[in-house]
């Protein structure tokens, strides 16, 4: 009884880790294998535009309805609103545009799939061997 | 000769059809803002006024012209503008093409705000800001009695810009040339005040100007200036006794510095800027000095509130003569919140007291008052 117990605190834990774990994933043709918070940060706020090889960068996101996404921006260390006024300053000042928001993670799995130089970012639990995947945050 | 005509003719086409398919053109992308504003405005306990206000509208048409290039034009209303009315004014603010080679070069070309201290580059746009009325010297609405582009540059022609990635600081950088203040003016009777086209730099000279910052997380600093010959007080010279154009072509150097970081859920951010004329003459103080630092709380998401703290001090000081003895302190005290309805519809309370000192033979100390409300949208 108490080993069934414990096998089911644990299955419990073991979901909300990995409800907790973000995979920051790739098309295949990016040229890097890992990337750091602050790499993440960098793209992701628009400073950084190509990848090391020449190609562009393209950024995708979530729709702020996507509970993972504040989960993102919070692990990398900037929250989804700063991020929104960091991007609104960039529009503004005619620098650049926002990432594209997709509306499921199955869609932005699938974007990245077939657009070279994209990267975004998804639960762990939804990744799929179409992409790579660069980081997990947690 | 026939076979050389096709040649040519099949070349020009290949070359025309090639240059087409280089070129990557965006969709024309049209956005803009607005802020219109309630004001009630104590002046010196004496005057009482109440007023609403379109403060200023901005539209922006850009275009992405092909892979690296990009073109911009921000037209801007101030002040509920009616040219039938001769109320407020309507500005060409910014028109350019930028060349961005990556994170470390940009280049921008046409009429454009330089990127000056933190602000400078911002400070007309009202939905990422949290005032309502500016720090003084940033604050357009007020070029009717306050010069504030003494203070700031508010306009360049060439700049080269960029971000350097040094360890785990990154290096920001900017080099300006533009034209000198001294631009040719329309009189009250429709004609150039001087015998130039207007609109055109009436000397020989330039502005020059930089700016060199670093990064560090979500620390920014940085340290500004421009470098430039002004006319500005062309003619006063042998009002004060001083011999005929001693105050011609005056080298001015504007500096500024400027802290700004964001820590958990607060935002601080601080400028100096310090106006220097040199002109070896004593008896005619010309300087300036502007300060401000804001301190903010975001205590949710999307509710922000400040408390910021102004400063100017101007020189208008001969000391030898009466005439021009001023030497004008402006306090001002802020608090303010702004509260974001959406992404795109912000709204602005913002309280202020305004405190005047100007030193004559005798001391004058002015107070106002004043509370205003807002509604920024971006759309």
């Amino acid at each position: 009884m108490i080993k069934k117990s414990i096998y089911i605190v644990s299955l419990v834990f073991l979901c909300v880790s990995i409800q907790a774990q973000v995979a920051v994933i790739a098309n295949k043709s990016v040229p890097v294998n890992q990337l750091k918070k602050s790499d993440l940060i960098d793209i992701y706020s628009g400073e950084v535009r190509y990848w090391s090889n020449g190609d562009p960068i393209y950024v995708f996101d979530l729709e702020t309805e996507i509970e993972i996404r504040d989960e993102f921006y919070n692990l990398i260390g900037r929250s989804s609103t700063r991020m929104k006024s960091i991007w609104m300053k960039k529009l503004l000042l005619g620098e650049g545009d926002p990432p594209k928001e997709f509306s499921s993670q199955e869609l932005l799995i699938n974007k990245i799939a077939s657009t070279k130089g994209a990267i975004g970012f998804v639960a762990v639990n939804k990744v799929t061997n179409e992409v790579k995947v660069i980081k997990i945050l947690q | 000769m026939i076979m050389k005509k096709i040649k040519i003719t099949f070349f020009a086409l290949w070359f025309a059809v090639n240059l087409s398919a280089q070129v990557e053109e965006g969709p024309i992308k049209i956005f803009g803002y607005f802020q219109t504003t309630f004001t009630y405005l104590n002046t010196y306990q004496i005057q009482t006024t109440s007023s609403f206000s379109m403060q200023q509208m901005n539209m922006f048409f850009q275009k992405d012209l092909a892979e690296g290039w990009t073109a911009l034009t921000n037209f801007q209303f101030i002040n509920s503008f009616s040219s039938e009315r001769f109320w407020g004014n309507f500005n060409l603010e910014e028109v350019w093409v930028r060349y961005r080679l990556n994170q470390q070069l940009n280049i921008k070309a046409g009429l454009q705000t330089p990127i000056f201290n933190n602000l400078n580059e911002i400070n007309n746009r009202t939905p990422l800001l949290p005032y309502i009325i500016r720090p003084l010297a940033y604050e357009t609405s007020f070029s009717e009695f306050i010069n504030v582009e003494e203070y700031v540059p508010n306009r360049t022609f060439l700049q080269m810009y960029g971000i350097i990635p040094a360890g785990n600081f990154k290096i920001d950088y900017a080099l300006h040339l533009g034209n000198s203040p001294n631009i040719s003016s329309k009189n009250l009777f429709g004609t150039p005040a001087h015998s130039n086209q207007s609109g055109v730099d009436t000397t020989a000279t330039f502005s020059y100007g930089g700016r060199l910052g670093l990064r560090f997380g979500d620390i920014k600093s940085g340290f500004s200036f421009t470098y430039d010959r002004t006319n500005l007080f062309k003619g006063l010279d042998t009002a004060i006794g001083l011999p005929k154009n001693t105050f011609e072509e005056i080298p001015r150097l504007r500096y500024g510095a400027d802290l700004s970081f964001h820590w958990n859920r607060f935002y601080f951010e601080s400028e100096l800027i310090h106006v220097i004329y040199d002109d070896d003459v004593d008896i005619f103080d010309k300087d300036k000095q502007f300060y401000y630092g804001t301190l903010g709380y975001n205590i949710f998401d999307n509710l922000f509130i400040f408390g910021s703290i102004w400063y100017i001090k101007e020189d208008y000081y001969i000391k030898s003569i009466f005439l021009f003895e001023n030497d004008v302190k402006i306090r001002v005290y802020n608090a303010g919140l702004a509260y974001d309805f959406t992404e795109r519809i912000r709204l602005k309370l913002h309280a202020a007291t305004v405190d005047i000192d100007v030193l004559n033979d005798r001391s004058q100390s002015n107070e106002s008052f004043y509370i205003a409300t807002a509604i920024s949208v971006f759309f």
